[in-house]
């Protein structure tokens, strides 16, 4: 591709994002356009896939006196910020509809006498990490242990436990029923492990023996 | 015929035919984007 090819190229790609209003030629130098050539392809390649038109980039009018486009690399990285601005709020809207949607679930879930927390323990552990924004990399441990039913409560160890305890007091605001739930289940879960499999053991013995 | 490019400048041969409006921007300012993006040679900066 010789130099006229690639300015071709480049502004050709500038003019498919639909932000460019042209009231002059361009006239980038060889070094600009393959300096910004992979950039603004990078953004194209992103805006070719985004289905929500509600997102807002700057626009750029080209003149006589930007026609040389020297600040071509401040427009693209101005662009790729605003894409970072709409993901990062698309990914937190997104995030809250399906904390929401987790609660209304929850919320019938615990009404319902029927059933025993570790009946939805699943459910209510996404949910609270959620809320705490536990890390990713603690979230399948801590499920683990949220999620221990019948006799594997005593095989957790007790300082895990006390741990996740721990953090969920530092983080979760108390409050709510799924907090309340939450912090229930967790409890209850600490006082059998630390009460031990032999307590219980010795409880059944001695009903039986009476 | 050869006319300026609106857009870039650079000169370019179009054909001209009597019933059609003649355009003044490249022909590859037509093209899609994905068609645009195939020929974008990635890893090339110059100092």
């Amino acid at each position: 591709m010789n130099e006229s090819e690639r300015r071709l190229l480049f502004l050709s790609l500038l003019n498919t994002t639909e932000l460019i209003e042209w009231r002059s030629v361009a006239l980038p130098s060889d070094s600009i356009v393959q300096n910004n050539m992979e950039a603004l392809a990078k953004f194209v390649g992103w805006m070719i896939g985004l289905q929500n038109p509600t997102v807002i980039f700057s626009r750029i009018a080209i003149t006589p006196e930007n026609r040389y486009c020297e600040n071509a690399k401040y427009w693209i990285e101005a662009w790729i910020q605003e894409k970072r601005n709409f993901d990062e709020g698309y990914r937190d809207s997104s995030l809250a509809s399906k904390q929401m949607r987790r609660e209304e679930a929850l919320e019938r879930l615990i009404k319902n006498h029927s059933l025993k927390t570790e009946d939805y323990a699943r459910l209510l552990a996404i949910w609270t990490w959620e809320a705490c924004n536990v890390p990713t990399a603690l979230r399948e441990v801590y499920t683990d242990i949220f999620t221990t039913k019948n006799i594997k409560v005593y095989e957790i160890k007790t300082v895990d436990l006390e741990d996740m305890l721990s953090y969920m007091e530092d983080a979760l605001s108390a409050g709510s029923i799924f907090a309340h739930a939450a912090f229930k289940h967790v409890r209850l879960l600490l006082a059998k492990n630390r009460a031990g499999l032999a307590t219980v053991l010795e409880c059944r013995m001695e009903s039986l023996i009476i | 015929m050869k006319v300026h490019c609106q857009y870039s400048g650079l000169e370019f041969e179009c054909s001209y035919f009597a019933n059609t409006k003649l355009t003044y921007a490249h022909p590859i300012f037509t093209a899609s984007p994905k068609l645009l993006l195939s020929r974008v040679e990635i890893g090339q900066q110059v100092s």
